[in-house]
């Protein structure tokens, strides 16, 4: 029994770590273009890749169903080229748990590209250097301590996600079933004892994250003047 | 002509419309910018370092286009390879400042490490005393030395020329002065084109070659 609350724990964890990847690499890109190109229509765009934070997971859950579901025009095109499926697996859960906390990382690395001086990235330029290694030289070394706090929201929320992955993953224990879940189904069952000793594991997973993040969050980067 | 430049370009926002409509031609390698702040000087330098770009005309240096509206060429500020000295400095607050000296010489996706050496960099940074410095981050640097290693950092890349953003503008009198000295040292040394944008008549008389009068976006006045 408690065999299955450590499997549920490393579940959870792999799940938030691999949505929170995605998240740094698509995140992090794409808010680089919106805080430098401009192109139409941009804020309505930034308005619906911010729709998953305000939307209920469920609804969010549904629509991922219809997207990649058996009939659906993603699960369908997966299904015929690569044979993949999924609904009920646990790479379902990431794409659930990624979608859900994508604007953290967005808006956080948004505003924190945005609030750059335009100097810095500038006399990169001037010196020579091309626009790509300008990026990882300058830009992001700058914004990373923004973004950070964005990736590290990003990872609390995904490993807490609820209502999306279990519309998208369902609950099958040492496969889809993460901690939150897990907890519900715990209470479902009339498992208390179960229930107590997940809901204090969760408490113990939540306050390391927060002392991590405190421990990684301040004065690395001198402050800029 | 070393510089044959004709600008246009028009700014539109909300609060302000601006327009600058420039040409000149020199072959100063001391020439200097001069006008009240809000002229539109900066905006100059920019486009000469290929960090805006002008709606109309050409920009030519040493009779090579950077920039020609008519044929369609506009140079990438990296192509063109003229160093430019921000007025506040901008030196990079995450890096030492050896490591802000040697940016341009290692083009690759990493910054250089802290120990970087190269005969270039430890030249400029005994130079301009700044070989104890190395290892101290930009903010615990005082106004005189941030200047000397944004000189340093633009130096270092061999650039054509350098363009220089109201150099002294942050630092008081007698600074002012000795680096007023340096920099025409360092021009006299190394016989490289440099162009100045000042407000202020005493780097007029101490630098100026050559001095293009600019106001409202227009020029006013050149002499010899």
């Amino acid at each position: 029994m408690m065999d299955n609350a450590w499997i549920a724990l490393r579940l959870t964890l792999k799940v938030a770590g691999v949505a929170t990847l995605i998240n740094v690499c698509i995140g992090i890109g794409i808010a680089y273009v919106f805080a430098r190109k401009p192109f139409w229509g941009k804020e309505v765009v930034d308005a619906v890749l911010t729709l998953p934070m305000v939307m209920p997971p469920t609804v969010l859950g549904y629509y991922l169903l219809v997207l990649i579901g058996r009939n659906g025009p993603i699960g369908q095109f997966l299904k015929q080229h690569f044979d993949i499926n999924l609904i009920f697996t646990w790479q379902g859960a990431v794409i659930a748990a990624a979608i859900v906390s994508f604007p953290l990382v967005f808006k956080a690395a948004r505003a924190a590209f945005e609030s750059l001086e335009p100097h810095y990235e500038q006399s990169a330029r001037v010196l020579g250097i091309s626009e790509t290694a300008l990026f990882f030289r300058v830009t992001l070394p700058l914004a990373w301590r923004g973004i950070l706090s964005g990736v590290l929201l990003s990872f609390a929320r995904s490993s807490g996600e609820f209502g999306a992955t279990l519309m998208v993953a369902g609950s099958i224990p040492g496969q889809t079933q993460t901690l939150s879940i897990a907890v519900y189904e715990a209470v479902q069952a009339g498992q208390d004892d179960v229930a107590n000793f997940l809901v204090l594991l969760t408490s113990v997973v939540c306050i390391s994250v927060l002392l991590v993040s405190g421990k990684l969050l301040p004065g690395r980067v001198p402050e800029t003047k | 002509m070393l510089w044959d430049v004709c600008v246009e370009k028009k700014f539109v926002s909300a609060k302000r419309h601006f327009e600058i409509k420039l040409s000149f031609q020199s072959d100063a390698k001391r020439l200097v910018l001069f006008g009240p702040s809000g002229a539109g000087k900066t905006q100059l330098l920019k486009m000469l370092s290929g960090l805006t770009t002008p709606d109309k005309g050409h920009i030519r240096f040493h009779q090579a286009d950077l920039f020609n509206s008519s044929q369609g060429i506009c140079q990438t500020p990296q192509q063109r390879a003229l160093a430019y000295v921000f007025q506040e400095y901008a030196l990079f607050p995450h890096l030492t400042v050896r490591q802000n000296v040697s940016f341009s010489l290692d083009k690759s996706w990493l910054n250089p490490r802290r120990q970087f050496t190269h005969p270039e960099v430890d030249k400029w940074l005994n130079k301009f005393q700044l070989t104890h410095l190395s290892d101290q981050y930009p903010h615990q640097l005082s106004g005189g030395q941030s200047q000397r290693v944004a000189l340093a950092r633009a130096l270092v890349m061999q650039p054509k020329a350098v363009l220089l953003d109201e150099p002294f503008s942050a630092l008081d009198e007698r600074l002012r002065q000795t680096l007023r000295q340096e920099l025409n040292e360092v021009q006299s040394l190394m016989d490289i084109p440099m162009i100045l944008i000042s407000h202020h008549a005493e780097d007029v008389k101490s630098f100026g070659e050559d001095i293009i009068q600019i106001a409202h976006g227009q020029q006013v006045f050149t002499t010899d």
